[in-house]
């Protein structure tokens, strides 16, 4: 009959400091001291996490200890570049420019030669001078309709609306367009201005321009909410 | 001289206040201000009612940021017009998506039609960017890369100086315009009049600029 033989476990060695170090793979170790069950381990420390940099490369860390659940990183300042993308911020148009200027740009269109369409864009000016505002409208590089006045020759605040309509482009129905401008005053009576600069380009419309000037450059016009509209060809 | 900036003013200044700050409040500048002068991508032009003149080529800069996000002098189309004085300008890009099947460029109704019934969990669809001939020239105004693949905004404020300016008058116009933590001078002799020297900065919903 075997005989069991009956060992006793080896003495622990005296307790220690916990010198436990986090890391990425699990390892034996091999210290023959023993840790209390209410010993401390360093698994934080008191570095503050960095301040993070625009295009910054995703790192996976050195530091083998672990963050807080409430840490914050430091964030930059955001210098906003020409681009704001979607859900960004934005302002309106504005000028003081006494030539007409490229104020508003609807870009990257396709408007097919066969289909109508139409733009709106909301105008304002501004007091500080007895002046008039003027709006026009260029189509790709095509000056379509030269700046028309759309306000009142005042030194007051004043806001309008231009609206452009286009009807599909055929050879000899190039000048089909006009344009429709009022000021929301009541002694102003909303205007209606033909195509009178140049034909409608007969080709894709890539570009939707709004231009702008005012007769003095003590007064600010401002152009916002560009839209443009394509009808579906019958 | 015509420079050029990246966004708009981060001091919340519209082109108004810009003036006010360049030439009443700081005198960082004389800007060209004259009923007859339009600077264009094509050069410099004398405008009357009779006719218009060339002058000669434009002196511009523009600046490092605007470079870094990749707006370059032909970024600037054919025909384009700075006028003269202060403007801040936005573009709108929008590329067009369609939803189309997987491996395909087919919507899923030309899909059906040609192919006829069809499971749907056999299909996988997928958003294709659609680089139609408007695009494409759009994107060509950017160096190569540059051009965001998504709705987004272009914003860009340039002035019109009567002459050169020196490195720290430049550096000063840089700050107001492109520094979001640029403090302005005597902010008390700035009206806050609604619209006057300050436009209301909003949250912009990215919706399509040309709709259907």
């Amino acid at each position: 009959m075997p005989v069991m033989k009956q060992t006793t476990p080896a003495e622990p060695e005296p307790f220690d400091v916990p010198a436990i170090v986090l890391g990425t793979v699990a390892a034996e170790g091999s210290a023959p001291t023993a840790i209390r069950s209410d010993a401390t381990i360093v698994a934080l420390d008191d570095t503050a996490p960095v301040t993070q940099a625009s295009a910054d490369a995703a790192a996976a860390g050195v530091a083998a200890v672990a963050a807080r659940r409430d840490h914050r990183h430091g964030m930059p300042t955001l210098g906003g570049g020409a681009v704001t993308r979607e859900g960004g911020v934005t302002v309106e148009t504005t000028t003081t420019s006494t030539t007409a200027v490229t104020l508003l740009t609807a870009s990257a269109l396709t408007i097919a030669v066969a289909e109508p369409f139409q733009a709106f864009v909301a105008l304002r000016k501004t007091g500080g001078a007895v002046s008039l505002a003027f709006v026009g409208i260029t189509l790709n590089a095509t000056l379509i309709i030269t700046t028309i006045e759309w306000g009142s020759n005042s030194n007051q605040i004043q806001q309008g609306l231009c609206s452009f309509v286009s009807v599909s482009r055929a050879t000899s129905y190039l000048r089909s367009g006009y344009i429709t401008v009022s000021a929301g005053e009541p002694t102003l009576a909303p205007t209606l201005i033909r195509q009178d600069a140049a034909n409608t380009p007969n080709v894709q419309i890539t570009d939707v321009l709004i231009t702008g000037r005012v007769a003095d450059a003590a007064v600010t016009m401002g152009a916002d909410e560009l839209q443009v509209y394509v009808y579906a060809a019958s | 001289m015509l420079f050029v900036f990246a966004g708009f003013p981060k001091t919340g200044l519209n082109a108004g206040g810009l003036r006010h700050a360049i030439q009443n409040v700081e005198r960082i500048a004389l800007l060209e201000e004259s009923d007859n002068v339009q600077y264009r991508k094509e050069g410099v032009f004398l405008v009357t009612k009779t006719g218009e003149e060339y002058i000669g080529p434009v002196e511009y800069r523009v600046s490092d940021l605007c470079l870094r996000d990749g707006i370059t002098w032909d970024w600037f189309g054919e025909g384009w017009a700075f006028g003269n004085g202060v403007t801040v300008h936005k573009t709108l890009g929008s590329p067009e998506f369609r939803t189309v099947v997987h491996g395909t460029d087919l919507t899923l109704d030309q899909f059906l039609t040609w192919y006829g019934a069809t499971k749907l969990a056999d299909l996988e669809l997928e958003r294709m960017h659609v680089r139609h001939e408007g695009w494409e020239k759009y994107e060509a105004r950017w160096l190569p890369g540059a051009c965001p693949q998504e709705n987004h905004i272009v914003h860009l404020t340039w002035l019109v100086s009567k002459h050169r300016l020196p490195p720290h008058a430049y550096r000063r116009l840089q700050g107001l315009i492109e520094d979001s933590n640029c403090q302005l001078k005597e902010p008390q002799l700035y009206s806050r009049a609604p619209g006057e020297h300050f436009s209301e900065t909003r949250q912009w919903e990215g919706a399509r600029v040309g709709r259907r």
